[in-house]
């Protein structure tokens, strides 16, 4: 389904922008620059494979060298990463903010803190108990999703975000008579060969984060590549317009909201299982905001934005934290105060600046000048139908014309 | 039209991020955010903090000022075969990693660790020879850094004193301390980063749940985990963390002096309100000053919390209690909470006529900036307590071990609260004590350390009268259990001592 309404945050991520549009227009012959590769050509296969393979040798370069607190860093980022791209689904594809998703995380760091430790679970299990609670929260949250939009839905999720510390303190108090949980201490299984020390748990909590996080992305990827996928792109850019075209807006915003949740209870149990302690101030506002941050800095509504967010987030404000210089230079009380945040906080005003669609749609727009990818052709009625027109007849809107006198929506 | 609306919501991201940096700033600018050096703690707070409440400390001559090895009474052993002299207990002897046993020989041995379940037993028993690198994690950044980095401060402080005159043979001593703004769930990331840079101790790490966010791990490790500035009663658990030792007067044990002093002064019977922060220190101090306070024929009468980062006017609370006119009101906020609870108690004093109740104030709000210089003059008559001396009064000018700490305070050109300054320097002091005790017996190495910890006497230099730090295996799992009840006056601006030292909980 192609989209009248160009995808803010991402040009290049479906064949719906007028970037993209244009670079139909391209020579696919031509060496000139940019230079075109059609989709799923064999480069473009190459292009794809090597990024994975790319992707995977730096994973294992990693797990190979690093030390077990880099790991534990790469690990933070990915549990990260992991809400982002929850939240990404929910807010980047279907239009639906929420400032809420700490407390779904927290929902399941203590679903799997307490049951591993009081019921003696399975951690796995838990995991899966967790994902069904927060599904089933997410669920019920996204009733009043039916009826507010943009800031009233913000304000309700907001809600949830300030009342989880509190229904935390009040589990902790009635159920665990302490002011802290202890998290799942999940220990690497046998048959990795991985033993109980820091390094080992290290690595596999590394892996694990890893896994989960690929998961999670094949999951929201392939979500968004499918007919609901379309679904949800629709009720975002016109609930009307979706609702006439037969989606049903009631299903496909709850569920949406159920299933982003579950997500984002995933992040939370890797949480647990990476921390000794749960306390009610793991999970907060802030964390809700940091979310939030991961996903609009690597840039909402693309399916890489949320990861390359969370961890130049993570990153950045660990270098920061851990290297930012002082204020000696400056007078009187000038000189005083965190110096890390402030940083933080003027890298990221600037970097909206720079780059408001996020660092993916940035990098995109770069590389595009250089490489585009043209759609492959459309088939319709058994012929083959290239959409790539002569280098002579190159313009946008010639190629829009083109696209819809050949009614290329399929 | 989509376009704007993610443009307004990227910069609402983005201003509440500001606006919660910007927060931070504002509250904590007496604070730094990373002092590197003692020296440059010239840039450190200005305003101070709490206290946190120190320990004391040796290696200073009580009589020269001059810096010493320190007087202790106990011998300290590298091995089985050390005699401790203290009381003539009987220690136990280890068997893993993580737990001891009692011995049941004849002779009283010292208590020694075993480091056979150690992911390296070789290493926990190397030498440590150049330079000794002390690892700890406070917050440097942040609301809690308003009243806690003043110590981080004085912990370089000593350290760099120490070097200075050569208090360990052949070893120069640094500090490489991360910032966990308070926050149990940074504190992790920071302990293992630093075990990863090869510190070989951590010492003096602040916050009961920080702590417990990283035992288990330096446990497992075989790291000592020394001073933690906590008085979590679990430290004392040998059998189960025998890597760490706490820093602080065990919460139970200063619960139970107050209730004391509190019966001596409302009598038996006396109702008292109760008002605590509602965390892992809280819950525990609240706990045992309700057993404390029944023992002594007190009756806790109402009860009032305020979550951790809360920093409004606890109106509400405060109101709750006068409404009971409790006799007496022990008080266990945190940070700058401390000042803002005595202020908005002077208010609902003046509204709730004839109540005028005895208030009790945990120690970890006994420093200036937070009992005078915030509070505006609502500390004044305040009860808390202390085992160290008050560098901040002229009374104690004259003592060598204030002098000392004062002068270096003084060069290093510090302006963060002097008080809470002291409490970083007397628990350095505290760990260069512990390290010479290892080095005079043998080798210096984690194990060596770990054992001197746990068998060691002798006199903090800022120490009150009777402040001792005295461990001993797992018979004395706690380092100081002594504490002065003092009583604060806003007129003199100093603290007047009510009764003697309480030692009672002294083994």
């Amino acid at each position: 389904m192609t989209m009248a309404t160009p995808t803010p945050g991402n040009p290049t991520e479906s064949d719906q922008t007028p970037d993209t549009v244009a670079s139909r227009s391209l020579p696919i012959a031509s060496r000139s620059i940019p230079i075109a590769i059609r989709e799923s050509s064999p480069i473009h296969w190459a292009v794809r494979t090597s990024g994975v393979v790319i992707l995977a040798l730096i994973a294992l370069y990693v797990a190979g060298h690093a030390q077990p607190s880099t790991l534990g860093s790469v690990t933070e980022a990915c549990t990260l990463a992991i809400a982002a791209v929850s939240l990404n689904l929910l807010l980047g594809y279907n239009g639906q903010i929420s400032i809420g998703h700490s407390a779904f995380a927290g929902l399941a760091a203590f679903t799997a803190g307490y049951t591993v430790n009081a019921w003696k679970m399975n951690p796995y299990e838990a995991l899966l108990l967790g994902m069904v609670l927060c599904f089933l929260l997410g669920l019920a949250l996204g009733l009043p999703a039916l009826r507010l939009k943009g800031p009233y839905l913000a304000l309700v999720t907001l809600a949830v975000a300030f009342v989880w510390p509190t229904v935390a303190a009040k589990f902790l108090d009635k159920k665990v008579k302490k002011s802290s949980l202890t998290g799942t201490k999940l220990k690497p299984p046998t048959w990795t060969g991985l033993t109980n020390t820091r390094a080992d748990s290290a690595l596999y909590l590394y892996w694990l984060a890893i896994v989960v996080l690929v998961l999670a992305y094949i999951v929201v990827r392939n979500l968004r590549k499918s007919r609901i996928g379309r679904s949800l792109v629709a009720v975002r850019d016109n609930e009307t317009a979706a609702a006439v075209m037969g989606v049903n807006l009631k299903f496909t915003k709850t569920v949406t909201f159920g299933v982003s949740a579950a997500i984002a209870g995933a992040s939370g149990w890797l949480t647990a299982a990476r921390l000794t302690t749960l306390d009610k101030s793991s999970f907060t506002i802030l964390t809700a905001i940091t979310y939030l941050l991961a996903l609009f800095l690597g840039g909402a509504a693309t399916s890489t934005g949320p990861i390359v967010g969370a961890f130049v987030y993570f990153f950045v404000n660990d270098y920061l934290k851990n290297h930012a210089p002082g204020w000696h230079w400056l007078p009187g009380p000038l000189s005083k105060g965190p110096v890390a945040p402030f940083l933080l906080g003027v890298l990221v005003i600037a970097f909206v600046f720079v780059a408001p669609f996020g660092l993916v749609g940035f990098i995109k727009d770069q590389v595009r000048r250089i490489f585009v990818i043209a759609p492959r052709p459309l088939r319709q009625a058994g012929a083959s139908v290239d959409l790539v027109p002569d280098s002579t007849e190159a313009g946008a809107g010639e190629q829009t014309q083109i696209e819809n006198s050949k009614g290329s929506t399929p | 039209m989509i376009r704007k609306r993610y443009h307004l919501a990227a910069f609402a991201v983005v201003g509440t991020l500001v606006i919660a940096s910007c927060g931070s700033s504002s509250t904590s600018s007496a604070s730094t955010t990373k002092p590197t050096t003692a020296a440059s703690a010239t840039t450190a707070s200005s305003a101070a903090s709490t206290t946190v409440k120190p320990t004391g400390s040796s290696a200073v001559d009580t009589t020269t000022g001059a810096s010493v090895k320190p007087t202790d009474s106990s011998a300290v052993s590298t091995g089985s075969s050390t005699v401790d002299t203290k009381s003539g207990s009987t220690t136990p002897s280890s068997t893993g990693a993580g737990s001891t046993t009692p011995s049941s020989g004849a002779p009283a041995k010292a208590w020694t660790v075993d480091t056979s379940k150690c992911p390296d037993p070789a290493a926990a028993e190397a030498p440590i020879t150049g330079t000794l690198t002390i690892g700890s994690v406070q917050p440097l950044s942040g609301t809690p850094a308003v009243a806690f980095a003043p110590v981080t401060d004085g912990f370089k402080l000593y350290l760099d004193y120490a070097n200075k005159n050569k208090l360990l043979d052949g070893i120069t001593l640094a500090a490489n301390i991360k910032d966990d703004q308070y926050d149990a769930t940074q504190t992790p990331g920071a302990v293992s980063s630093l075990i990863d840079s090869k510190v070989n101790i951590f010492s003096g790490i602040i916050g009961t749940g920080d702590n417990q966010a990283v035992v288990d791990t330096l446990n497992q490790e075989c790291i000592p985990q020394l001073l933690n500035l906590t008085g979590a009663p679990e430290w004392g658990n040998v059998a189960k963390y025998p890597w760490t030792t706490g820093a602080l007067v065990p919460y139970d044990v200063e619960a139970r002096i107050y209730a004391t002093a509190l019966k001596g002064i409302i009598g038996a019977g006396g109702t008292v309100g109760l008002f605590t922060v509602n965390n892992d220190f809280g819950k525990t101090f609240a706990d045992a000053f309700k057993k404390a306070a029944t023992a002594n024929g007190l009756k806790v009468v109402v009860e009032q919390t305020i979550e951790e980062p809360d920093q409004a006017p606890p109106t509400n609370q405060v109101g709750a209690i006068a409404a009971a006119k409790p006799d007496a009101v022990m008080t266990v906020p945190l940070g700058l909470q401390c000042p803002i609870f005595l202020k908005e108690l002077v208010n609902a004093k003046a509204a709730t006529s004839g109540w005028d109740p005895k208030v009790f104030l945990t120690n970890t709000c006994a420093s200036h900036l937070l009992i005078t210089l915030l509070a505006a003059g609502a500390g004044d008559k305040v009860y808390t307590s202390t085992n160290i001396l008050d560098p901040a009064d002229p009374a104690n000018a004259a003592n060598p071990g204030v002098k000392a700490f004062t002068d270096a305070y003084a060069a290093a050109g510090l302006k963060g609260d002097v008080g809470t300054t002291a409490v970083g320097w007397s628990v350095a002091e505290d760990t260069v004590s512990i390290l010479v005790k290892a080095q005079k017996a043998g080798a210096l190495s984690r194990k060596s350390i770990i054992e001197a910890a746990r068998n060691s006497t002798f006199t903090p230099s800022l120490g009150i009268p009777g402040a001792q730090y005295k461990m001993n295996g797992e018979t004395d799992g706690f380092s100081f259990q002594t504490l002065q009840v003092e009583q604060w006056n806003e007129a003199t601006k100093s603290f007047t001592n009510i009764g003697t030292p309480d030692s009672s909980s002294e083994s």
